[in-house]
């Protein structure tokens, strides 16, 4: 759902992840488009059941038992489809990852040195000293002290910060161009997750990777990020830069996250959450997926916000994208009458 | 009188043993108060006692020293047994509604336990209240006979809050309530305790790492650090002017989502270790204050006394030499 952009390091064009289960085949991507541009942090952000993690793994090709169909492509190779053996070869050196959990992604049992220096092994096919080097350099690299003894460490004796740390040091240890970090800061205390997001932004400057920040948080997206995705129900809901996307929202969806954030710098009365919960992922309504919860479906005429499935289109800026039946002008009113001056 | 007096509440555990042992002060000379129909927040990090000092308010862990006093009775030290008739005023929500729901009973069984253990019979019998309840958390009163797997997660926290507020308590420990929920579900569920609230006038505590959250559902706040309190305020003061430098590092570290003005902030070097410095102030180590603002011999009262909270106002009071 964005313009052609041929500097591109990935395009996601109408990707798919089906699973099909004994209820039926649940939808956890429906129809994703995106792009990512050398150095770009792209937000990915959406609740529970968004098919944010989803969409994750499949450029890493990680799903196993889903059905994934569409376009992935890195520079100009189509990764859906691609021999598993192609697929680890891109993996850690070109593509890498870090998850919400770094003790459930660090081995127990090996120092973090060893974890870190393999991936650097395997891929570069260099001797143990020069992996060794590497490890420590990217150890310090992500703020580490005394990183050549902490070469020698196990995992359980670092804290869940220093883990992260680690996490992030073994992804990017072969220089990869694109980094996905799922939920990277979810697990952390806020404090501790101030200073990795400034790691994530310091590094992908330096070394001109790319990024893809998979959230749930609006506020990391908006201190981190450059575009931001904004997914629901397995699609792509709004696509805007950062500024875009806080200065004028283009869907009642994205009113309704924002409404329902407590502040930290105001009292509010109440919240204004959205009513009801997300559709089934296996029984998706016919139309626009937010269309029951939408307070405002009832306001375009002919139903179509229950029977059509709206297409992302421009909205208020060029580089915006809403799916959302409801007149620009009409949803630029609502936002400055309704919705702002309430947030 | 308040309603909850907690004076110089303490919790050690000892972790390891020989040469390993290490004692650890979880909670290390905690007081605080709340009152009738009132809400403190309490606020802080992984690891800084606030989670294990609602245990203790409701029993839950046992205090290693300090006093609870609850409407006029001390709650340390006494027999469960002798506890038992103050619980139908002293309840207590779950973070996690999945692990504090019997999965094997309906959430009918789940909502009539408290007129049972209480000896309760409410005014036109119990299956109507169960009903009466679920209505008012914003379920449907005909899915009693349903199993908390049936529910989504939103859904199972408002079964949690039915059975804490079955019997009209005049105290709620919420501990982490909506920190397992999305944004959309946690908003509905905060307005659902601010309604309750002003219904049945109950006081909260309200335990939660996040700041905003605690803000908007708070009258006043506890901040804690290491087991410590740094800060207490009324509300409005708090977020407004935070006086010790923890609480005002914590405020900087929250991401806003607003217009990003300015990215680079202020960062807080390091992350609070589990037992601490020997001594002094246990924020030391990563205090800005301390490690750029002070002289030799302003540093040394860091390192060698434990500040004390001293009010700043009649409505503000803060644990730190230098404010």
């Amino acid at each position: 759902m964005s313009a052609e952009s041929p500097e591109a390091l990935l395009r996601v064009r109408d990707l798919r992840v089906h699973f099909p289960t004994p209820d039926g085949l649940v939808r956890s991507v429906d129809g994703l488009s995106f792009d990512v541009r050398p150095g770009e942090i792209l937000g990915v952000v959406g609740e529970s059941g968004s098919g944010k993690s989803m969409a994750g793994k499949a450029i890493l090709g990680l799903h196993e038992q889903a059905r994934t169909t569409g376009e992935i492509w890195y520079g100009d190779q189509q990764l859906v489809g691609a021999a598993d053996e192609e697929l680890r070869r891109l993996r850690g050196a070109k593509i890498a990852m870090i998850f919400q959990d770094p003790l459930s992604s660090l081995h127990p049992y090996f120092t973090i040195g060893a974890q870190l220096s393999e991936a650097y092994r395997v891929h570069r096919r260099t001797g143990a000293k020069a992996a060794r080097a590497r490890a420590v350099e990217m150890l310090s690299r992500v703020g580490i002290p005394a990183a050549a003894r902490a070469y020698g460490a196990y995992p359980h004796e670092f804290s869940g910060g220093m883990r992260q740390r680690a996490m992030i040091a073994m992804a990017l240890i072969c220089d990869p161009g694109l980094l996905i970090a799922d939920e990277p800061t979810t697990a952390l205390d806020v404090t501790v997750q101030a200073q990795i997001l400034q790691l994530i932004r310091d590094l992908s400057e330096e070394s001109g990777s790319a990024v893809v920040l998979i959230t749930h948080d609006l506020g990391v997206v908006a201190e981190t990020c450059d575009r931001v995705v904004v997914m629901y129900a397995g699609r792509c809901i709004e696509q805007a830069p950062v500024a875009g996307l806080f200065e004028r929202p283009m869907t009642p969806y994205t009113w309704g996250l924002l409404g329902s954030i407590p502040r930290l710098d105001a009292t509010l009365g109440r919240l204004e959450p959205i009513t009801g919960q997300p559709p089934s992922l296996i029984d998706l309504p016919a139309g626009c997926s937010f269309a029951p919860r939408c307070g405002f479906a009832s306001r375009v005429p002919d139903h179509r916000c229950t029977t059509e499935l709206p297409e992302p289109l421009v909205a208020g800026a060029p580089d915006h994208l809403a799916r959302c039946h409801l007149p620009v002008e009409d949803r630029q009113h609502i936002w400055h009458t309704q919705i702002a001056p309430a947030l | 009188m308040s309603l909850l007096e907690v004076r110089d509440l303490r919790k050690t555990f000892v972790r390891g043993h020989g040469r390993r042992r290490r004692v650890v002060n979880a909670v290390d000379g905690v007081s605080f108060e709340v009152g009738a129909g009132e809400t403190l927040g309490l606020v802080g990090e992984s690891g800084c006692g606030k989670s294990t000092t609602a245990g203790m308010v409701v029993r839950l862990i046992e205090p290693t020293s300090g006093q609870i006093s609850f409407a006029g009775t001390e709650l340390a030290g006494r027999s469960e047994r002798s506890l038992r008739p103050l619980r139908r005023e002293l309840q207590m929500v779950f973070q996690d509604p999945q692990s504090s729901l019997n999965p094997r009973q309906t959430v009918g069984t789940i909502l009539s336990a408290p007129f049972q253990i209480q000896g309760v019979q409410p005014d036109g019998g119990v299956l109507p209240e169960v009903r009466r309840l679920l209505e008012r958390v914003g379920l449907n009163p005909e899915h009693y006979n349903r199993y908390p797997h049936q529910f989504s997660g939103g859904q199972r926290q408002r079964i949690g809050i039915a059975r804490a507020i079955a019997l009209r308590p005049k105290l709620v420990v919420c501990d982490e309530p909506v920190s397992a929920l999305d944004v959309s579900v946690q908003a509905q569920v905060l307005n659902l305790l601010a309604g309750l609230q002003q219904e049945y006038g109950m006081a909260y505590l309200f335990v939660a790492h996040d700041l905003a959250v605690v803000r908007h559902l708070s009258d006043r706040v506890v901040v804690m650090y290491l087991g410590r309190v740094v800060e207490q305020a009324e509300r409005e003061e708090l977020y407004r002017s935070p006086a010790h430098p923890y609480t005002q590092a914590l405020m900087a570290a929250v991401p806003r989502p607003r217009v990003p003005e300015q990215r680079k902030k202020v960062l807080l070097r390091g992350d609070a270790a589990a037992d601490g410095p020997a001594g002094g102030c246990p924020f030391r180590p990563r205090c800005p204050r301390y490690a750029t603002e002070l002289g030799a011999a302003d540093q040394s009262r860091c390192t060698q006394e434990a500040p004390e909270l001293v009010p700043l106002s009649p409505r503000q009071s803060a644990a730190c030499h230098f404010v």
